[in-house]
């Protein structure tokens, strides 16, 4: 065990853990876009950042390893400094177009930017106004709202063997799309659609269905096969409209996609 | 028989020089021997860039020592007649200094050669380059043999602790400290890679090391694999070097049929084998973590640094990373001892380093120095001096894109790691742009920025938009939109962007703005407050004017003017109509009589008085913004 403190509370954590994972551990909560425990550390978002005391440079905490007597603090003023420019640049070229986002309500991008964003945006830049790819059946793509956390490329390709998305370009103008920009072609599991903090990657079957905040969610046992993955299904009067994957839940997530009462597609799809 | 020849031309066969000719150049001297029967005993040879690439083609004759440059085709005849028939210097291809007529033909006495000391560049055009003999006959593969059957591994750690060399890649981490963690983590897979990707815009010492002695970086990388127990290796180059991609794949060829890479080189059962990887060319590959993807074939994007290469590198196995000049000093120092190489430079910064010199002066090329020599001996004794005669220096930008621009005050510090950052600067991988007084410090920072904010990988956010943000704030200032507050944007921008940046990419880009914010503030208020560039580099910014009480109406400006917007009459004074005037500063540069006057962009409309008092207070060097009003409101 690795014995270090975190905002000055006494805690300890296993051998190898990142400094991210000592604080949920102990529930202690540092805020963070492009993590995802099912992946390796990535490092992109930088707003899991930290001080570490002794140390020159304020570090990524998912990407830092807990070890024995470190003294960190998650919410300095500096850090909070960085996490509010952090978001500021995010949303720069932003659309914000959560009136029409089927994000609206559980968007991560919301919730931080409620919490740490800068009321006064010191920059004026024209808006990201690039179009849906709606080319794919089930997934749509809204670059304009991509913050290029990397999870759904890297979900796809470490988790499902797919590497099915890629990041394509450099520097400002990265995009993520399927390969060769064609029509996505995968297995259509939905786990991209499911890790994506924002509204960028969403089901084309469940556009404008209903505001996040109207569906009420249950978990269910999967039908389709004998694995029994877990579901979280998001219904609304009575209609069932969405089901989903929760990160912690279950041992596959699958989704469905089809709206109910139309049929299944080709054993691609669940329900 | 090769002994028989009594002279060798050494033309240099380098990137530059083969641009600008040295192929038609080796073929008339070539025919020239023949036709005068001297082709038995003079021999023309291909040697690797010689470091003067701006006068190229050059060519160095031995044994005569006699140094040629700019030479062309027709030229051959007399020089064969003069040099080689005659045996005297061919004055009309000499060196000459700068605006001087005497010509310097010993390669010994131009003061460009004259002050530099080569370790890295010894061989640099006095051997050929393709062939394995002529680095042998320098002495080539000894510290190799050396090490092989004389010293432990452990021993060539510590005689590259002590000399203290230090990464010439950029960062200066000394060389023997990540040798010695490279031999202390225990792997049966452990990688040696060479960094050649190069990328500073401008930079191209790694290139001529690469070219010019491809056996000394081989030789080296060899020579880390013995001390760290590695037997992988990788030449990571650019695919921009083409040349450099062939030498050295020709020294490894050479290297494999002469046992000194394989299963048992040099008959010891050490076993190193070497392949070259040609990149892409995208400046983030040279970070070392994003080479390493590059090399595996995956997107070149630096990942976190949860593990040291040496514990995790290439393929998650311990890898040992360094530069190419890193590398191409280390025989040396095996073959002379820790001792030598210390007696170069200053205790924390041993050694030489080599620079590419660039901008407005003299001697363009490649230069290497002792790193305490002071950047005016670089500057003004090797690079001679400012190339216009009335420009005057104004500042010199080390460390490219991540470093900074550094002013006349500082032309006295030496070269050392310490001094050059002390100064807001960085040494970094050695490229050294030296600018005149006709460099606007706001758009040079722009240039930077435009750099890193497109070769960012996109992976975190600091420096994917921060930089983008920060280039289109610059470039709002430099077109006239910028306001009260941005230099403060500026500065507090680019302290989050360095702080919270995954990898020096991110974390050094901000620094191009920070040394010009630094040294050169009053440029940028004057380009936000009085929207005036004063060097007339920013168009949007800058009124041209002729001085009626100065110009002489020679005529120079109406002849060099692109549209016609000078008029006036011979002898009598000049004048630009603005309306016409597209602001491209030619008059200026021109004008032999400091008579034209770079006003702000508001006097293309201003009343006669306002105009004189503006280019009155040019004239007398103290317009500008000043505190919290611009001048030109209180006047
Ligand atoms: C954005 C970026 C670009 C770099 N480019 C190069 C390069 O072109 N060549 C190089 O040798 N090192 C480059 N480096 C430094 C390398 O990461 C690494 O520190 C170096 O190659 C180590 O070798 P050394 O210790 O011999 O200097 C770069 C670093 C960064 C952050
Ligand atoms: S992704 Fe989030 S912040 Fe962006 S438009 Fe959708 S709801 Fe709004
Ligand atoms: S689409 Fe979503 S998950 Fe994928 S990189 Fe963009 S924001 Fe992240
Ligand atoms: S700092 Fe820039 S180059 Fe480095 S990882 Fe981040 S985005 Fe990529
Ligand atoms: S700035 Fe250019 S266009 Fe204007 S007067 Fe001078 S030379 Fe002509
Ligand atoms: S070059 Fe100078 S001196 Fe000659 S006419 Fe033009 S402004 Fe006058
Ligand atoms: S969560 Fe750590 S950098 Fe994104
Ligand atoms: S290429 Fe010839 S001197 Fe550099």
């Amino acid at each position: 065990m690795v014995k270090l403190k975190i905002n000055g509370k006494k805690i300890s954590t296993k051998k190898g853990s990142t400094i991210l994972e000592a604080a949920l551990d102990n529930g202690i909560n540092i805020p963070r876009l492009c993590h995802d425990k099912r992946l390796a550390p990535y490092g992109g978002c930088r707003l899991c950042i930290v001080e570490i005391e002794g140390r020159r440079k304020p570090e990524a905490s998912c990407a830092t390893f807990a070890t024995d007597g470190l003294n960190i603090w998650t919410d300095t003023p500096k850090v909070r400094k960085i996490r509010q420019t952090v978001l500021e640049l995010m949303l720069v070229h932003h659309p914000l177009d959560c009136p029409v986002c089927d994000k609206a309500g559980e968007c991560n991008i919301q919730d931080l930017a409620y919490e740490y964003g800068n009321p006064r945006t010191r920059f004026i830049a024209e808006k990201n106004h690039a179009l849906p790819d709606t080319k794919g059946p089930l997934v749509e793509l809204n670059s304009s709202r991509c913050i290029l956390c990397g999870k759904c490329v890297r979900i796809c390709a470490e988790h499902q063997g797919k590497g099915a998305l890629g990041l394509i370009g450099r520097g400002f103008p990265t995009v993520v799309q399927p390969a060769f920009g064609e029509a996505l072609e995968c297995d259509y599991c939905g786990q991209c659609i499911d890790v994506c903090p924002t509204g960028a990657l969403m089901s084309k079957t469940h556009k404008f269905e209903a505001r996040s905040w109207s569906l009420e969610e249950k978990d269910t046992v999967c039908p389709f096969c004998g694995c029994g993955c877990t579901l979280t299904l998001g219904s609304m009067e009575g209609k069932i409209l969405r089901s989903r994957g929760k990160e912690d839940s279950g041992k596959g997530e699958r989704r469905q996609w089809s709206k109910p009462g139309e049929p299944m597609q080709q054993g691609k799809v669940w329900y | 028989m090769e002994t028989a020849v009594r002279t060798h031309a050494m033309l240099c066969g380098g990137t530059g020089c083969m641009a600008s000719g040295t192929k038609k150049v080796k073929a008339s001297l070539e025919e020239e021997f023949r036709k005068k029967g001297i082709d038995d005993e003079a021999k023309v040879v291909l040697s690797g860039c010689n470091g003067f690439c701006a006068k190229g083609p050059v060519m160095a004759v031995y044994p005569d020592e006699t140094f040629y440059q700019d030479i062309r085709p027709e030229d051959v005849p007399g020089l064969v007649e003069e040099h080689f028939l005659k045996g005297r210097p061919y004055e009309k291809l000499a060196f000459k200094e700068h605006d001087k007529k005497i010509s310097i033909p010993s390669i010994h006495d131009i003061p460009f050669f004259k002050h530099q000391v080569l370790v890295v560049l010894k061989n640099k055009g006095i051997i050929d380059p393709e062939r394995i003999e002529d680095y042998i006959t320098m002495d080539g593969y000894k510290a190799l043999s050396r090490a092989l059957t004389l010293m432990k591994p452990e021993e060539i750690v510590k005689v590259v602790t002590d000399s203290g060399l230090r990464g010439r890649g950029g960062a200066g981490f000394p060389t023997g400290k990540k040798w010695e963690l490279g031999l202390k983590i225990k792997s049966d897979e452990k990688y040696v890679i060479c960094n050649g990707d190069e990328g500073d815009p401008g930079a191209f010492m790694d290139r001529s090391v690469m070219e010019s002695d491809p056996h000394a970086v081989i030789e080296g990388m060899i020579l880390c694999g013995v001390a760290t127990e590695s037997h992988k290796g990788y030449i990571y180059v650019r695919a921009e070097y083409p040349l450099a991609v062939k030498r050295l794949q020709i020294a490894i060829d050479q290297c494999y049929k002469s046992g000194l890479l394989g299963s048992n080189i040099l008959g010891t059962g050490f076993a190193f084998d070497l392949e070259i990887y040609q990149g892409a060319g995208a400046f983030v590959c040279g970070e070392a973590t994003a080479l390493m993807r590059s090399i595996e074939g995956k997107r070149g994007m630096p990942r976190p640094k949860l593990w040291r290469s040496a514990v995790r590198g290439l393929w998650d196995r311990p890898t040992i990373l360094n530069n190419v000049e890193t590398l191409a000093n280390i025989p040396q120092i095996i073959l002379n001892g820790a001792g030598w190489y210390r007696s170069l430079g200053t205790e924390e910064s041993a050694g030489t380093k080599v620079f590419a010199l660039t901008g407005d002066i003299n001697n363009v090329g490649l230069v290497e120095v002792p790193m305490d020599t002071t950047l005016r001996r670089i500057i003004f004794d090797i690079g001679g001096g400012i190339t216009k005669k009335k420009r005057k220096f104004k500042a010199v930008q080390l460390g490219g894109p991540s470093g900074g621009c550094i002013p006349g005050e500082f032309l006295d510090i030496p070269v050392t790691y310490e001094a050059i950052k002390q100064s807001g600067a960085i040494v970094g991988s050695g490229g050294m742009v030296v600018m005149d007084d006709s460099t606007c410090m706001v758009n040079t920072a722009k240039f930077f920025l435009d750099f890193t904010a497109d070769e960012s990988c996109g992976k975190c956010v600091p420096c994917r938009i921060g930089t983008k943000v920060m280039y289109d704030l610059l470039g709002d200032i430099c077109k006239g939109r910028g306001k009260a507050g941005d230099i403060e944007i500026l500065e507090d921008l680019s302290e989050d962007i360095i702080d919270a940046s995954l990898c020096g990419l991110g974390q050094s880009a901000p620094n191009p703005v920070l040394s010009t914010l630094k040294y050169f503030r009053r440029e940028y208020e004057m380009h936000i407050h009085d929207k005036w560039c004063p060097t007339g580099v920013c168009s949007d910014l800058s009124t041209f004017y002729i001085d009626e009480k100065l110009c002489k109406g020679c005529g120079a400006c109406l002849r060099a003017c692109p549209t016609d917007a000078v008029t006036g009459e011979k002898k009598k004074p000049h004048k630009i109509d603005q309306e016409q005037c597209l602001h491209c500063r030619t008059c200026w540069d021109t004008c032999k009589f400091d008579s034209i006057k770079i006003l702000p962009a508001t006097a293309r409309n201003a009343g006669h008085a306002e105009i004189r008092h503006l280019a009155e207070m040019v004239t007398a060097g103290s317009a500008g913004f000043r505190g919290k009003e611009s001048v030109i409101s209180s006047q």
